[in-house]
């Protein structure tokens, strides 16, 4: 995020003024599966995300005012990274000593994932999953807007059917399908770069 | 949760989320992650070609060449490949010479130029002349469809096909719009062969190869116009020493015999496809080339019925014959008036070859049930015949009502009869119809044969000039079909014939596309109904005039109809006289405005017309084909006395219907004793000529009639 662009207040400004709930509850809405997608892939049980999600929240809630956004390019998602990393440490660690003896075995398996992930890999899983999570949410947006053959013929180019057979799946012109995936890209590369903007 | 709930009371509410349901979902959507679609992340929109964006341009912009595919015909001077041509998106034809000299070029070039100077629907349209890099010329042009009219024939004969005889003969009259078109343009194709006309599924028809094509010069043909073509630079470059056309199809005078190539030189070879459709056959055989182009030379034509079994109608094979004649001056003088042939055949065949059908089927049927075939004939005969004396009696005395017109009370009973007729009319054709559909229900077909029958009837209605019955009739059949294209094409000429031009325009309109040949008479019925959109009023005299000049040609018995037709509702026979005055002019072309002395009176004895003393007035015919009721347009004028002193005139044949009391023939063109003969005699009491102007005079072969000689 450019200097030139903060001019207007993002989300997680807004957010970051402890009085602007509405900005909260939408940074909240945006970010919880995102982290929700984190903390999956730190290897904690569905079962328990929703108690990490809350710490995480609130440890963010309650950090924003020490959090220097935009400052040396540091950005909101790799503090919440670095946020989300420490209270999965501490619930590994927490439910390895809880745990009894006989069942040593399975929770060191199910940490040693988890302890065998670096700070610099945290960051770049982070970095990897918001970038996923980002495109993925504004295919949803997409899909909206198009109506016909246009997303099909986009996912099944994802999927690198050639085009001469989705033409023919679809009973349109390869001309068609290449125009149609193109429209769905260029539209999908405008929304990237909306929620981009207001989301990071 | 204790810890949670320790902070709870300074946290916005919604952190407390996720119910069962979100959690599914919320589940799925981490499964259901697309990782693929990251590489969109980092891209700008700036960066998307666009050539899949907006494919036209970018084609048009990067590819601009014609990708050739492969050959798709090969003749004597040129070789067409398929290609597709990215710019337009559409598969065209490229045409390249077989012989790539530069004079071969040249002569291939000619070609490409006469072909696109001729901007005709019926003629394949170049879009560009052309060269390679390394100067190979080659010119591009539609692609045509792969059926040839040989293949339709082909395909008639043997009986595979959907396509009747009148269909063939549709894709004639449009070739010979081709080259009549072609003819005005002072070019003639010298090529035309069934093989050279294509045929497309939707009935598009192409005069194509226009490789022999030649450009008369003759001076007074040279129609001036700055974008004629140029004769001298395209007419050195035929092929010298090369057999010049088809062997089969070529006239006489292109294999060999000395005799200018024109024209008819065309219209010989329409007459050669003309037999082709009809036999399926050439008209000259031979067992080698040589033989076929004496047989040529020597006009050995194979009589028509010897070279099939199929009978044929006579009308078409006079035709044939004519167009197919040794001597240019005793073929068609030209492609118009070889198609107003056809069209005349085509117009009458619809009903005689229905009514042949339909006899067919009561013949098949009585042998079926010869009991309820009888039953039908004789209901059948007694309804219609019964009808049509009905009409015809009614007709009378409308006749005789008319002339009492001035009373109303007449004109009510008059309107009374009328409604009374079409009532009684359309249930006659009711109940006739319900009659043969119950009894021959097992044939679909039965329906259409009966409204046929009734368009036939109509047809003949028309011919015999009564014109409300035959409207009458067309009503009856669209009653039941609404669709049926004959009726509606009768009826639309019936509403020509009434100056009625909107409705005929609907008429028209709704069977353009199953009877073509009416096409042009739709668009003008369409100009005309902007000119008078009211339709219970006539055209006066200047416009009428003005209408018959723009009909096309071979519509002369349209013009023959409005004249009957003014006649018939004319109340007063000089005003009508005025109308046969103008009609002089359109038969006597040379006769100038001035020099036409017409004077019409109604007296006691009888109507007196003079026309003497009218220089170059010669024809008294009438302008339709031998056919017509009517031989001279003079007869509409119910004449006693006729002066035709110091005229023209030499033929009094036509006359022969007219019952006059006196001719003066004074000084005219008439010299022999034949003519006179030729007169009706049951009136005649008196013959004027000069002295001398006969010089062998029986005067006994004229039993009461007084032949006078004045100085």
């Amino acid at each position: 995020m450019t200097e030139e662009k903060n001019t207007r207040l993002t989300l997680i400004q807004r957010a970051m003024n402890q009085d602007d709930e509405s900005a909260w509850n939408e940074l909240v809405g945006v970010y919880n599966n995102y982290i929700f997608v984190i903390i999956r892939k730190m290897n904690v049980p569905t079962d328990d995300c929703d108690d990490l999600l809350q710490q995480i929240f609130i440890k963010i809630w309650k950090g924003f005012s020490d959090f220097e956004y935009g400052k040396n390019r540091s950005k909101f998602r790799t503090w919440l990274g670095a946020v989300s990393h420490s209270v999965v440490y501490d619930y590994f660690r927490k439910k390895k000593s809880l745990s009894s003896k006989q069942t040593m075995a399975a929770e060191e398996s199910l940490s040693s994932n988890f302890s065998s992930i670096t700070e610099p890999e945290i960051e770049e899983i982070v970095e990897r999953e918001w970038r996923i999570y980002i495109s993925n949410l504004a295919m949803q947006n997409v899909k909206k807007i198009f109506s016909g053959n246009a997303i099909e013929a986009f996912e099944l180019s994802m999927k690198e059917v050639p085009g001469e057979k989705i033409a023919s799946q679809l009973g349109i012109t390869l001309d068609s399908v290449y125009m149609l995936k193109s429209r769905v890209k260029k539209r999908l590369i405008e929304e990237i770069k909306m929620l981009k903007e207001h989301y990071e | 949760m204790a810890f949670f709930n320790s902070f709870s009371e300074n946290l916005p509410y919604c952190i407390f989320m996720a119910d069962t349901n979100s959690k599914i979902e919320r589940e799925k959507l981490v499964d259901e992650l697309n990782p693929q679609l990251e590489i969109f992340y980092d891209l700008d929109k700036e960066n998307l070609e666009d050539s899949a964006l907006y494919p036209i341009q970018s084609k048009i912009l990067e590819n601009p060449d014609i990708k050739e595919l492969c050959e798709i015909a090969r003749g004597g001077e040129k070789f067409i490949i398929k290609a597709y041509d990215s710019k337009a998106d559409r598969h065209i034809a490229v045409a390249r010479p077989i012989d790539t000299s530069q004079e071969g070029n040249e002569r291939f070039l000619r070609e490409a130029r006469i072909t696109a100077s001729l901007e005709h629907p019926n003629i394949s349209s170049v879009y560009d002349i052309s060269a390679d890099s390394d100067n190979q010329a080659y010119f591009t042009t539609e692609l045509l469809e792969d059926k040839s009219l040989q293949d339709l024939v082909k395909d008639f004969h043997s009986g595979e096909t959907d396509y009747k005889l009148e269909d063939l003969l549709d894709v004639l009259v449009k070739v010979c719009d081709a080259v009549a078109y072609a003819h005005s343009r002072n070019v003639i194709h010298l090529d035309i062969k069934p093989e050279n006309i294509q045929v497309g599924t939707y009935g598009n028809v192409l005069l194509i190869d226009w490789g022999l094509a030649k450009i008369l010069t003759e001076k007074d043909d040279i129609y001036l116009n700055e974008s004629d073509l140029d004769a001298d630079t395209l007419n050195t470059m035929t092929l010298n020493g090369t057999l010049k056309g088809t062997p089969g199809f070529m006239a006489p005078e292109q294999a060999g015999f000395n005799m200018k190539k024109n024209k008819q030189t065309d219209v010989y070879a329409l007459g050669a496809v003309l037999y082709y459709i009809l036999t399926g056959k050439a008209h000259i055989q031979g067992d080698t080339l040589m033989e076929v182009l004496r047989n040529t030379c020597l006009s050995k034509v194979t009589p028509i019925h010897k070279a099939t079994d199929k009978e044929l109608p006579s009308s078409l094979t006079a035709v044939c014959e004519k167009a197919l004649s040794f001597m240019q001056e005793d073929r068609y003088p030209d492609s118009v008036s070889f198609k107003a042939e056809i069209q005349a055949y085509l117009r009458g065949f619809a009903t005689k070859a229905e009514e042949a059908g339909f006899s067919k089927q009561l013949a098949l049927l009585y042998r079926r049930k010869p009991l309820i075939c009888q039953v039908i004939v004789t209901a059948m005969i007694v309804i219609i015949s019964g009808t049509f004396i009905f009409v015809r009696t009614l007709s009378q005395s409308e006749a005789k009502a008319v002339l009492e017109k001035q009373n109303a009370e007449k004109n009510l009973e008059l309107f009374k009869v009328e409604k009374r007729k079409r009532d009684l009319i359309e249930s006659k054709v009711d109940e006739a119809l319900n009659v043969f559909v119950k009894n021959l229900n097992d044939d679909k077909l039965v329906e259409d044969k009966f409204a046929s029958l009734f368009v036939g009837a109509s047809i003949s209605n028309s011919r015999a000039l009564d014109f409300e019955n035959a409207m009458l009739l067309c009503d009856s059949v669209l009653k039941k079909y609404p669709n049926n294209s004959k009726a509606l094409s009768e009826k639309a000429y019936l509403y020509l014939i009434d100056h009625k031009f909107v409705a005929a325009r609907e008429a028209f309109w709704a069977c353009a596309t199953e009877a073509p040949h009416v096409f042009e008479l739709g668009r003008m019925s369409m100009r005309y109904s902007k000119l008078k959109p009211d339709d219970s009023v006539r055209m006066d005299l200047d416009t009428t005039m003005r209408f018959i000049n723009e009909l096309p040609t071979g519509r002369d018995w349209l013009a023959m109809y409005l004249l009957v037709r003014e006649k018939q509702l004319s109340d007063s026979i000089s005003d009508y006289s005025k109308w046969v005055k103008e009609f002089l002019f359109l038969l006597n072309k040379n006769m100038k405005r001035n020099e036409l002395n017409f004077s019409f009176e109604q007296t006691n004895a009888g109507n007196k017309l003079s026309l003497a003393g009218s220089k170059n007035l010669t024809n008294l015919m009438q302008l339709s084909g031998y056919k017509f009721p009517l031989k001279s347009i003079l007869e509409t004028l119910e004449l006693s006395f006729l002066n035709l002193s110091h005229t023209e005139v030499k033929n009094l044949v036509h006359l022969r219907e007219m019952k006059l009391k006196e001719i003066n023939l004074y000084d005219c063109a008439v010299t022999n004793m034949a003519q006179l003969q030729t007169l009706n005699k049951e009136k005649l009491r008196l013959i004027i000529i000069k002295k001398g102007q006969i010089p062998i005079l029986d005067k006994n072969v004229f039993k009461g009639v007084e032949l006078r000689e004045l100085d």
